[in-house]
């Protein structure tokens, strides 16, 4: 059987002649599978010799230790993060407390120690009721929830550095601006840099407060692009056998944005994008104050352990704002150990840090569908 | 009509009653012994436990109960994972001893018998050493339990998942 491995010449000439269909070449594939098995094989028997050689360490420790006194559990206990609160724990309390991003702010809780934390967000720009961004309207599924065109994406990855502290990044797919009458334009994205820490805990000062501040970095082409400086801070607190959990806090973005919703709208009553620094002015984009200042309001209501619905709210109250109310979102998540999937409605599509707090496209309308995924490893 | 109807009525009933009720627990031949786990109060997924027995060597004997049908995090039992490694215990006879998780707050039973041909707890010099972990949480390996000749039993707690163990030993001793 080795002399028909790959490699020898047997093996040459029965390839040569598989082509040329004179042998079937099924007879190569076996060869191929046997090697393969062969190569497992070696590497299982590998593997389960350092295992036991793993063992018998592990035995000739704990007897060591056993023999200086010590007790026997080998690397001892690693206590739970809520360890000492049982009482008035409910199933639901640790996921309500958990998530360290909101679908509009971020949330009191940090990035556990040493871990990493991932979130993908799609919100679709498009009105569920619009036809391809023709303004017509349709129904619903026509394009699939709005999601058929002109999604903004963000990814964000979080790590934390420490049981209190965690850093974040997010990118966030941005738009293009026009900078001179001869045509120069330059597409940019939004870079939110930020960190976080947990100040106060619910258990021990009676609510979770965390203060974050950051950067966004609206990055052009040559990356090149504009700063904005921002800053924050989430207060949350639980009710009701922590059913309910209420955030509230203040935002605030040295140079906030926003981006149009819509492609277009029949009414023309929506919000225009804001003008950007370098930006060429025109009759469609807005201008105002660079900062904007923000109140942000959420509303967790855990369903079951995992189950759970909300509601979001930004309302600026200093600075630029689109003039159309608040920023808003609801919408249904489910919280794993592991994972969370959520499902919600904006009156935005905007993702960024900056953009975010600037207020909704329409203020009687909440239908740009979103999803996020988020997962905690 | 309506006697013999009445008479095939009590007839049934009685034997269904007699059916209905628990049977009386069969001690085995060489004895048994009863674990009774009490479970913190907690939140989040319930923490996977694992019970096994261990030799006056620390060599492991076998695994004595398991609380988590999620197979794929077994292996996040790192402590007894390595210690039954090397044991190649049978999957049917695992998966005979593996009951759903405990929920916070609750309890969960088994018993196993005091002798066998793998082990005999009535001599002594063993071990009874229970695992509990949690994703994201708290992982707890040093809770164990000696069982030495004359052993009757008691109550057993720790400061893991599972804080309080109640052991009850009926049957032949010797």
């Amino acid at each position: 059987m080795t002399a028909y491995l790959p490699g020898t010449s047997l093996y040459r000439v029965l390839a040569l002649a598989a082509l040329l269909g004179l042998v079937p070449s099924v007879w190569l594939e076996a060869d191929e599978r046997d090697e393969e098995l062969a190569k497992l094989r070696q590497e299982l028997q590998q593997t389960q010799q350092k295992l036991e050689k793993a063992r018998d360490r592990v035995q000739e420790l704990e007897e060591q230790v056993a023999a200086m006194g010590g007790t026997p559990g080998e690397t001892g206990d690693v206590p739970d993060p809520m360890a000492g609160q049982e009482e008035g724990l409910q199933p639901w309390t640790y996921n309500m407390r958990r998530s360290p991003m909101h679908v509009l702010f971020p949330g009191a809780a940090t990035i556990p120690k040493h871990d990493f934390y991932g979130r993908f967000t799609h919100v679709s720009r498009e009105s569920m009721n619009n036809k391809m961004g023709s303004g017509q309207q349709t129904e619903p599924f026509h394009n699939l929830l709005g999601l058929e065109d002109n999604v903004r994406i963000g990814m964000l990855l979080g790590y934390g550095l420490t049981d209190r502290w965690d850093v974040w990044v997010q990118r966030t797919n941005g738009r293009t601006m026009l900078k001179d009458w001869s045509g120069d334009s330059a597409s940019f994205d939004y870079w939110d840099v930020m960190t976080k820490y947990h100040l106060l805990d619910e258990y021990e000062q009676g609510v979770d407060l965390s203060v974050y501040g950051g950067i966004t970095y609206m990055m052009e082409d040559n990356e090149a692009g504009n700063t904005s400086v921002n800053a924050g801070l989430t207060v949350e607190r639980s009710f009701l056998s922590d059913r309910v959990r209420l955030s509230t806090g203040v935002l605030y973005a040295s140079l906030s944005a926003y981006e149009e919703t819509t492609v277009s709208d029949p009414d023309n009553d929506v919000a225009m994008t804001k003008q950007m620094p370098g930006e060429l002015p025109s009759p469609y984009l807005s201008s105002g104050d660079d900062y904007t200042l923000s109140i942000p309001v959420g509303l967790s209501l855990a369903l079951t352990n995992h189950w759970q619905l909300f509601t979001e709210g930004i309302f600026p109250v200093a600075g630029y704002d689109t003039g159309k109310g608040p920023t808003l979102a609801f919408g249904g998540r489910y919280v794993t150990n592991t994972h969370e999937f959520a499902l919600f409605f904006m009156n935005s599509a905007n993702n960024s840090f900056n953009s975010l707090l600037t207020g909704g496209y329409r203020r009687d309308r909440i239908d740009q569908f979103g999803f996020s995924i988020s997962i905690y490893y | 009509m309506r006697l013999t109807g009445a008479l095939l009525a009590m007839t049934l009933a009685l034997g269904a009653t007699l059916h209905a009720q628990a049977p009386e627990p069969k001690v085995a031949d060489g004895g048994s012994m009863t674990f009774h786990l009490e479970l913190r109060n907690g939140s989040g997924d319930d923490p996977m436990i694992v019970l096994w027995l261990e030799d006056a060597d620390r060599e492991f004997v076998q695994t004595l109960q398991r609380f988590s049908k999620a197979k794929k995090y077994y292996k996040d039992l790192t402590t007894w994972t390595l210690r039954s490694s090397g044991a190649k215990e049978d999957h049917k006879a695992l998966d005979a001893v593996t009951s759903p998780t405990i929920k916070w707050n609750g309890t969960g039973d088994f018993s196993i018998p005091l002798r066998t041909d793998a082990y005999d707890l009535t001599k002594g010099g063993y071990r009874i050493r229970i695992e509990s972990r949690r994703d994201k949480g708290g992982h707890y390996r040093t809770f164990q339990i000696p069982v030495e000749a004359g052993f009757t039993g008691g109550e057993f707690e720790d400061d893991g998942y599972v804080k309080k163990i109640t052991i009850k030993v009926e049957g032949n001793q010797q």
